[in-house]
């Protein structure tokens, strides 16, 4: 057991002032402080080790820094640098899937907190597609239940679905929209329960319960949410751990077989971090880049890159005459799992589910006038002139791997002269028959419902895949304990090392997987310290 | 909307300088040369934006910021090349002059893909960008919150009532609401 210590509040002026800071090499450098690298550096940290975390992006605030205002905080939130796109269905990126800050992309996620299932992590075993993972479930569920404390997890005391119900906190309110959209969901015979979320509808810790603002996806100010900036930070900078904001990794350095450490720019300066263990955590674009531009580094699999997943969403609006003011609470709301298991009698492999949600009206507007090229003058006007009277379901389906979509190195070159990331996405036909059952059913949902009108816009959330794990070296880039086959003392530990997706949102997965490696890679040096 | 002296500090500057300016610059500085091509075509994508809020001074702005989206198709020039690209492809047809009718069926060949070939530039990726950027304009000022019913910042009182009756009362005050 570690010792219990006081846990600070998440004010940054205080968190600055109590850190450690460390000169020379250390145990571990973690490269990017989201869902999995606040969470590594709490963990080793706490285990005894010195630990530098370098992000990319800034150190903010929650209170000084986060506004309540969807254009100022497009941009410092984001990771919207450049980045080619292309394939049959070329990604949007930036705010829909990638932070870039002290807590990653959990600062503006919708903390939606559901659990994988057990058929989630056998996918060739089950419906003889894709791989299966190198663990089941049973692995996993304690760590799970481990996160759900730390962030903590608000949601329903029980529910029908496998999941991590009970929760430590209770669920959050039904809003307008819940109720109008879940009798639509209930017309058509579906389940309708709470969504589990990495937010907290109790004080704890300096942080506020939830004060339904709404704008969790613009860094939510009452540190309810629980991004890792204020669940797992606080507690790593009280281990010890030092937290190095705007620095930007270039290089992982290695030498016969091993890395060194990082090369990285702070503030335009060439910097050194020597570490006898690398982590990388930059989510499932920019890890592939920064190995393949540290010298096609632990790729000998060439699977550096391949198989990037994101899950499938069209997101269906229907127009009520009654106003549902969406924007109020945060943006999921209720949800239904019914359809998320694999059903031999609907023509395609695994599933997909949905849930209530809420787009701001920046984000509402241009993700309509996205996918309906009619939509704008007049036609554009009268739709937006009723913002209000507008719900949302939000669908999310199961993307298939493919080996053709990956991540590569464009010709063009960042600021610092860094190849930027290419990013090749098309679709399989497994993928679009999902996409195709999503639409239709949430439409079916609406129109139960009592839309009057009904819009669609195309998506897709989350980015995973790209450094998958497994046990064969030939076919994997890290193994079960995100530790790579290539070079023993890197790690790869974010979205990244997903054999296959499944269809929830990754940061609770992410979370549990980075707890179980953290572990593991104290056991295990404990093991060759022992040894030696 | 919430008033002024219930909001935060961050949140009433972000109100107040925006119903102060509307965006408003001396002059348009990235695209001054085009000024009535882009102010006419954007009359037409959001025709009724409250004249408090000048659009074309919005998008003369924020032409380079990446405002959330840093993607990009091979051989499509940055945003704000783009903008220009179009621009001047448009200024140079006489877009300002033709009738309104015949405006109109240019912007909806532009945002069904068809006219790329007829304007030979990206003239899809051009008016989609640009209508992304207007929205972001239009949307982001107070003045187009209170037309669509939107309540604004909440920080830091929050919501006491959420519930769809109160949802209901919480809208009456809104010109769009008035408009049903």
């Amino acid at each position: 057991m570690t010792p219990t210590r006081p846990v600070p509040p998440p004010r940054v002026a205080h968190l600055r002032e109590i850190m450690r800071t460390h000169e020379g090499p250390v145990d571990a450098c973690i490269v990017g402080c989201g869902a999995a690298g606040a969470v590594l550096a709490k963990e080793l940290a706490e285990g005894g080790w010195s630990v530098v975390v370098l992000e990319a992006g800034d150190w903010l605030d929650s209170r000084e820094d986060f506004v309540n205002d969807e254009l100022s905080m497009l941009g410092p939130l984001d990771w919207d640098d450049l980045r080619i796109v292309d394939g049959d269905d070329p990604l949007k990126t930036g705010r829909v899937n990638t932070g870039r800050a002290v807590g990653g992309t959990t600062v503006h996620f919708t903390a939606v907190a559901l659990r994988l299932r057990p058929d989630d992590f056998r996918v060739r075993s089950r419906d003889g597609v894709a791989v299966d993972w190198p663990f089941g479930y049973d692995e996993l569920a304690p760590y799970y239940r481990e996160v759900e404390r730390a962030l903590p997890v608000s949601g329903p005391r029980r529910s029908a679905y496998p999941s991590g119900a009970p929760y430590p906190h209770g669920e959050l309110p039904w809003s307008a929209k819940d109720e109008v959209l879940g009798r639509g969901l209930g017309a058509l015979g579906l389940h309708v329960e709470m969504t589990p979320h990495a937010i907290a509808t109790g004080n704890m810790n300096g942080r506020s319960a939830c004060m339904y603002y709404g704008f969790c996806m613009d860094g939510c100010k009452s540190d309810a949410k629980g991004g890792t900036h204020v669940s797992y930070v606080p507690k790593a900078v009280a281990a010890g751990a030092e937290i190095r904001p705007n620095c930007f990794v270039t290089r992982i350095e290695s030498e016969r077989g091993r890395v060194t450490g990082v090369s990285y720019l702070e503030g335009g300066e060439e910097r050194f971090q020597a570490a006898a263990r690398v982590f990388v955590c930059g989510y499932a674009i920019e890890t592939p880049r920064l190995l393949l531009n540290s010298g096609n580094l632990a790729n000998s699999s060439d699977q550096v890159g391949r198989n990037l997943m994101v899950h499938s969403g069209p997101i269906v609006y229907g127009r009520f005459d009654q106003p549902l003011d969406s924007f109020i609470t945060p943006p999921v709301g209720v949800m239904t799992m019914d359809t998320y298991a694999s059903d031999a009698k609907r023509g395609f492999a695994r599933g997909f589910w949905m849930n209530t949600y809420c787009q701001f009206p920046i984000n509402f507007a241009q993700s309509l006038v996205g996918s309906n090229p009619d939509l704008w003058g007049q036609k554009l006007m009268d739709v937006l002139d009723e913002y209000a009277h507008w719900g949302m379901l939000a669908t999310l389906g199961e993307v298939l791997p493919n080996g053709e979509n990956r991540v590569t190195l464009a010709d063009e070159r960042d600021g610092n002269g860094v190849p930027v990331a290419r990013v090749t996405f098309s679709y399989g036909g497994n993928d679009r028959a999902i996409v195709e059952a999503e639409r239709e059913l949430a439409e079916q949902v609406m129109d139960a419902a009592g839309a009057t009108r009904i819009l669609t816009s195309d998506g897709t959330h989350h980015l995973l895949g790209t450094c998958r794990m497994g046990t064969d070296p030939a076919t994997s880039v890290v193994g079960p304990d995100c530790r790579s086959h290539d070079v023993p003392n890197l790690w790869i530990c974010d979205g990244s090392v997903f054999p296959t997706g499944g269809a929830v949102n990754p940061s609770l997965t992410i979370e549990a997987i980075a707890t179980r490696t953290a572990r593991l890679a104290l056991a295990s040096a404990e093991t060759e310290r022992r040894a030696a | 909307m919430k008033t002024l002296e219930t909001l935060g500090r961050r949140e009433r500057a972000v109100i107040e300088e925006r119903q102060q300016t509307g965006y408003r610059v001396e002059r348009l500085t990235r695209f001054r040369e085009f000024e009535p091509t882009l102010r006419g075509l954007l009359a037409l994508l959001l025709p009724g934006t409250p004249n408090t809020i000048d659009l074309a001074a919005f998008v003369d702005t924020h032409a380079e910021d990446s405002l959330g989206r840093g993607d990009r198709k091979p051989g499509v020039p940055p945003v704000a090349d783009l903008l220009r690209e179009g621009l001047s492809a448009l200024a140079s047809r006489g877009f300002a002059t033709l009738d309104t009718p015949a405006q109109d069926a240019l912007i909806g060949r532009m945002r069904h893909g068809e006219a790329d070939e007829e304007l030979s530039f990206e003239a899809k990726e051009f008016i989609d960008r640009l209508l992304v950027l207007a929205c972001a304009g239009y949307l982001a000022h107070p003045d187009g919150w209170q037309r669509i019913g939107f309540n604004g910042p909440a920080y830091p009182e929050g919501y006491a009532w959420i519930s769809k009756g109160a949802t209901a009362r919480r809208q009456e005050g809104f010109t769009g609401a008035g408009r049903l």
